[in-house]
């Protein structure tokens, strides 16, 4: 008996070392057969402690009231656009101040360019930020309704409440969310404005016609042209004869990426998805914080598609080049694309 | 050789799950991955904490504090390998500066055997069962460095040589204690 002891103890040794062959684990539970004593062993060397689910849920709740929802931005900037951030946030501070007097509390929420963050709204939405974006909050957000206005590109994942149906306001379109995932990108300088659809349901309206709702499908998109649709060779052109100014396709996923194109951008990846140079200079400008010039004798409406995975802009700019259908020149903080040589 | 697969205790997320909810909260500051997180660390972190800290309210603010500097770290989370043996450690240092700061109510790791038997911690009020409580009394009972150890091993899936680096141990060290903590409980548990 005392010889069972010692070897049930060291194949026990062997279990919890993760060294045990199936052989000897057989070996093991035959031993244990139906010692009371040697069963309890076993439990108390295998099973994990007993957990109150509700005092943990209790501590996490304590937890998350005290947690800071602020993140350390990262990035590189000019002085000088510091100055025109800090001018800017002096302005919206005041802006603010004066209509909180009138109306309640509005809020915002600014990136600088090369800067991404994600702010967490008073309904419990979370937004990431992508460089160069800023989200205001209506007065009166999260009591009477949820009303934004925003421009630049953010991924939302909005809070369901089908009381208050939340509202984005952009520039060239306007956005009713019903709790969902989606992105949204919509800088003023940039011709086109484009909602992914990851998951849920949301609705829009253009400003032409703000009666017609346009819903959208998860795994859809829609690009809405403040200009009207161009075709390649940049004149403007409506496809098939179509009186509107949107296109909806599908989302692109492509192979080994975790998520969809559109949103790649949350995981610090940057990407060109057929875009043109026009759209390949501005989103490097919003991810690297440099001004991207485009030089006259380049071809504007040249398509690039790419993945960049935490790169150098350097690396990113000479990867583009390689492609033949370009070149760049680089200063310090400024950048020039241009046609290339012969 | 081929390895048997250890624990699979429900509580216990899998390296994947944690590399997701990492990425997650990494990236997304996704409440909900942040809550998973806590949910998978947080009673063991109380119960391996409680080794150091003889106050039950102490070993819940070392755990919170390491929680939070996961969700302070933003980005820099992903540089993070192996998120179990990163956080066990840091439950550990911070328990461990705790104790130095809080002299009177900790346990000494070496010296100390069985005060943890009267513990009025958050780890008893977890206990639902009587022959849990048994076992869990047959644990107190082990000196607190080899329950400490033990722990770990048994509720994180932790291999000898990530506790070993944990607890700033040798590999052999850790064999060792596991093997007094079978030999001491097998003859507790004499039912």
């Amino acid at each position: 008996m005392e010889q069972d002891e010692n070897r049930f103890e060291a194949l026990l040794g062997k279990f919890m070392a993760g060294t045990i062959m199936p052989g000897e684990h057989l070996e093991m539970m035959d031993l244990i057969g139906n010692d009371d004593r040697k069963q309890a062993l076993y439990e108390a060397c295998t099973g994990s402690g007993p957990v109150d689910q509700q005092s943990v849920e209790a501590a996490f709740e304590r937890h998350w009231q005290q947690l800071p929802s602020r993140v350390h931005p990262a990035g590189r900037y000019f002085v000088w656009r510091r100055v025109v951030a800090a001018a800017a946030v002096l302005l919206v501070l005041g802006l603010v101040v004066f209509q909180s007097i009138y109306r309640g509390n509005p809020q915002t929420f600014i990136t600088q360019v090369g800067e991404r963050k994600s702010v967490i709204l008073p309904d419990g939405s979370t937004v990431r930020l992508n460089g160069g974006s800023m989200l205001v909050l209506d007065g009166g957000f999260n009591q009477a309704n949820r009303r934004i206005t925003f421009r630049g590109e953010g991924y939302f994942q909005i809070e369901k409440d089908a009381k208050r149906p939340f509202t984005i306001v952009t520039e060239g379109t306007t956005i009713n969310v019903l709790g969902t995932v989606f992105n949204l990108r919509a800088y003023e300088e940039e011709d086109k404005i484009e909602t992914a659809l990851i998951s849920g349901r949301v609705e829009f309206t253009l400003p032409a016609n703000p009666a017609k709702k346009i819903p959208l499908q998860p795994g859809k998109k829609v690009s809405v042209y403040k200009e009207g649709i161009r075709d390649s060779s940049g004149t403007a052109a409506l496809t098939g004869g179509a009186t509107e100014n949107y296109i909806v396709s599908d989302i692109t996923l492509s192979p080994g990426q975790p998520m969809a194109n559109e949103t790649l951008w949350t995981a610090d990846k940057l990407v060109f998805d057929g875009d043109n140079l026009v759209l390949v200079a501005s989103k490097l400008e919003k991810w690297y914080g440099v001004e991207v010039k485009i030089a006259n004798g380049a071809n504007r409406e040249k398509k690039f598609s790419a993945i960049f995975p935490h790169m150098e802009l350097d690396t990113v700019l000479q990867a583009l080049a390689r492609t033949g259908s370009l070149r760049f020149s680089r200063s310090g903080e400024s950048v020039t694309l241009d046609a290339p040589t012969d | 050789m081929t390895k048997i697969k250890l624990k699979q205790g429900e509580n216990i997320a899998s390296d994947d799950e944690l590399r997701e909810w990492q990425h997650l909260v990494a990236y997304h500051r996704d409440e909900q991955a942040y809550r998973r997180l806590f949910f998978h660390f947080y009673p063991l972190g109380v119960r391996f904490c409680t080794q150091y800290l003889r106050r039950g309210e102490l070993a819940e603010e070392a755990v919170a504090d390491v929680m939070t500097n996961l969700w302070l770290m933003g980005k820099k989370l992903m540089d993070i390998q192996n998120l179990r043996v990163y956080v066990l450690k840091a439950f550990r240092n911070k328990a461990l500066d705790y104790a130095e700061k809080n002299r009177k109510f900790s346990f000494q790791e070496e010296l100390v055997h069985d005060m943890a038997a009267d513990l009025q911690s958050p780890e008893e009020r977890m206990i639902s069962s009587e022959a849990v409580a048994a076992i869990d009394r047959a644990l107190d009972s082990l000196p607190p460095k080899c329950r400490a150890v033990f722990l770990l091993v048994r509720e994180t899936r932790c291999t000898y040589r990530e506790a070993a680096e944990i607890m700033g141990i040798a590999e052999n060290t850790v064999n060792r204690h596991i093997q007094t903590a079978i030999r001491q409980l097998a003859a507790l548990l004499g039912l």
